[in-house]
């Protein structure tokens, strides 16, 4: 091969390199599930709301409602079963924004197929509204038979999220239950 | 003839203008980051063949991009190269700095075609198997095979933008575009919103705002589509897709219960990686970041291979030519997003570099010597 042969030859090589298609692809993936491993393992240091957060909150719990057991997420943990279905209450507490009302509030969006929301129409879509004291933010929304109605407190560094969420007819029918909820807390250690 | 075009490929009046032009490139594209932002600098002014612009509507091309550029510039070296090439070990110096130069820019030339760049945001507790890309989406329709795996038809957002009607391998299926927005915003439909052409889905209570698409590094596009889906020649119906949905939705054909959604276009990987754990240490009394650091259980049964490793600044884990990176982190600590490159030539420039530096260093001291 000489030397002008092997030149066509490179330049032919770099154009098929360059000329690459994307293709429609099938392929087979394992279904999505968290790792067996990982639910027995500890909560990692820090990653736990702090007991601090823990004592700190004290609600009244509505009536009817069922206390669950606290995760490592949650600090407060309802259910509420009814002939029309039930719905999970859940007391959660970050560090920070944790990454921005927006973006928690269209994860939340997502689990009933609701679409994403901008920054300017998540303004009509929330309300701000005080309970004991508390200036929080309010989302409800629905979709098809399943609803969720949540309200965002902040304060110190931290991000408190009350949030309800499952059958439609249930979540609001004890809206006025969360929002007594919300009423009762007190993130001082003692309930209204 | 043959001669005189190879004798001006290989002229050194390429070679400056080449450079000219490359130096040019590299000051207007560095401006023109200020306000296209890093990303879309790099595509319209070096990922391109032709800078363009526009006249009214009408797109022209303006001044050669970087792989015009460089790909002259490469074959004009590689000629020059090839025609002044004679056996001589007095001149075995000024070879080997002219091969690490090519090297180089051949390099660079396969660093920009064959790398990819995605990122695995991982929360706490949970395991991956596949890298998502920053930008570029897919159309995807999934069907459980059985109780453990499922099937993925994967369309990238480089067909369902271009082509009207896609017919899916091996299936009976087949999609037709019915619009195309490559950003737009959903909101709810009122009393006064236009009709939908959308007949299944979400999407009868959605209408679609087409925005410009987003140039900054900050932001993200939204592709939305309205798409017909047919079975065998008849119509299932019309469905809204958007990476804006943040749920799939589903829909039966052929026996079968497939989902559909628009989302990030993933990479699988042969191995997956479970959070174990994600710290962000600040110093005592401040909010400063003293630390980030991904604790992960690798994994590979192909190779049996199950370790932990600490991910941190500056220590990335390499694995099976994927290297991943530390790169941010969400949900109030609760997710770490590592980068993940995939570079198979990310060798070139040390071994190009090298080679040069010891070219140079054998034709300094044999002319010093002579």
């Amino acid at each position: 091969m000489n030397g002008l042969t092997a030149f066509i030859v490179l330049l032919a090589n770099l154009f098929i390199i360059g000329c690459r298609r994307d293709a429609i692809e099938t392929y087979r993936v394992p279904k999505e599930s968290v790792s067996p491993a990982v639910p027995t393992m500890p909560t990692p240091a820090g990653m736990e709301p702090s007991t601090e957060l823990k004592k700190q909150i004290r609600w009244k719990t509505p009536s009817g409602w069922k206390e669950q057991p606290p995760s490592a997420m949650r600090v407060g943990s309802f259910s509420i079963q009814n002939a029309a279905g039930q719905a999970d209450v859940s007391i959660v507490p970050l560090s920070g924004d944790s990454g921005g009302d927006l973006a928690n509030i269209n994860r939340w969006r997502g689990q009933i197929q609701l679409p994403a929301l901008t920054a300017e129409t998540l303004k009509h879509e929330s309300q701000t509204r005080v309970w004991g004291g508390h200036r929080m933010l309010w989302v409800d929304f629905s979709n098809a038979d399943k609803r969720i109605t949540a309200a965002i407190y902040k304060e110190g560094g931290v991000s408190w999220f009350f949030k309800m969420t499952g059958d439609d007819a249930v979540v609001k029918g004890a809206q006025s239950a969360f929002e007594e909820l919300l009423h009762s807390t007190d993130f001082a250690g003692h309930a209204h | 003839m043959r001669t005189k075009i190879f004798s001006r490929l290989a002229s050194t009046e390429l070679t400056l203008i080449c450079m000219g032009l490359m130096m040019f490139l590299i000051f207007t594209g560095t401006l023109a980051q200020v306000h296209l932002g890093t990303y879309a600098a790099q595509k319209a002014y070096f990922d391109s063949v032709w800078i363009y612009a526009y006249m009214g509507d009408i797109k022209v091309p303006v001044f050669p991009g970087g792989y015009t550029v460089g790909a002259l510039w490469l074959v004009n070296l590689t000629a020059a190269f090839v025609m002044r090439f004679r056996a001589d070990s007095k001149k075995i110096g000024l070879y080997m700095s002219h091969s690490g130069l090519l090297l180089l820019l051949l390099g660079q030339f396969l660093t920009q075609t064959l790398t990819r760049e995605s990122q695995m945001p991982i929360p706490v507790g949970e395991t991956r198997n596949y890298s998502e890309d920053f930008r570029d989406t897919e159309l995807v329709l999934i069907r459980s095979v059985d109780e453990a795996s499922e099937e993925v038809i994967s369309v990238p957002q480089s067909i369902f933008s271009q082509q009207r009607t896609i017919s899916l391998p091996h299936n009976t299926l087949k999609l037709s575009l019915r619009a195309y927005y490559p950003n737009a915003v959903l909101a709810m439909a009122t009393d006064t919103t236009a009709a939908s052409m959308v007949t299944q889905g979400i999407g009868r209570q959605l209408t679609v705002h087409s925005i410009p698409v987003a140039t900054t590094d900050d932001e993200n596009n939204q592709p939305t589509v309205y798409v017909e889906i047919f079975d065998q020649g008849k119509s299932l119906g019309i469905w809204l897709l958007s990476s804006g949905l943040g749920a799939p939705q589903s829909f039966k054909a052929n026996g079968h219960e497939y989902r559909v959604l628009i989302r990030s276009r993933r990479h699988y990987l042969p191995f997956s990686l479970t959070l174990k754990e994600f710290r962000h240490d600040r110093y005592p009394g401040t909010q400063i970041p003293k630390n980030f650091s991904s604790l992960v259980t690798l994994r590979d049964l192909e190779q049996g291979v199950e370790r932990d490793t600490l991910i941190y600044m500056n220590n990335p884990l390499r694995y099976q030519g994927r290297t991943f990176y530390q790169a941010s982190y969400g949900e109030g600590d609760q997710l770490s997003i590592l980068q993940v490159v995939q570079n198979p030539v990310w060798l070139a420039p040390y071994i190009a570099c090298s080679i040069m530096a010891l070219g140079l260093g054998i034709h300094f001291i044999r002319r010093l010597y002579a």
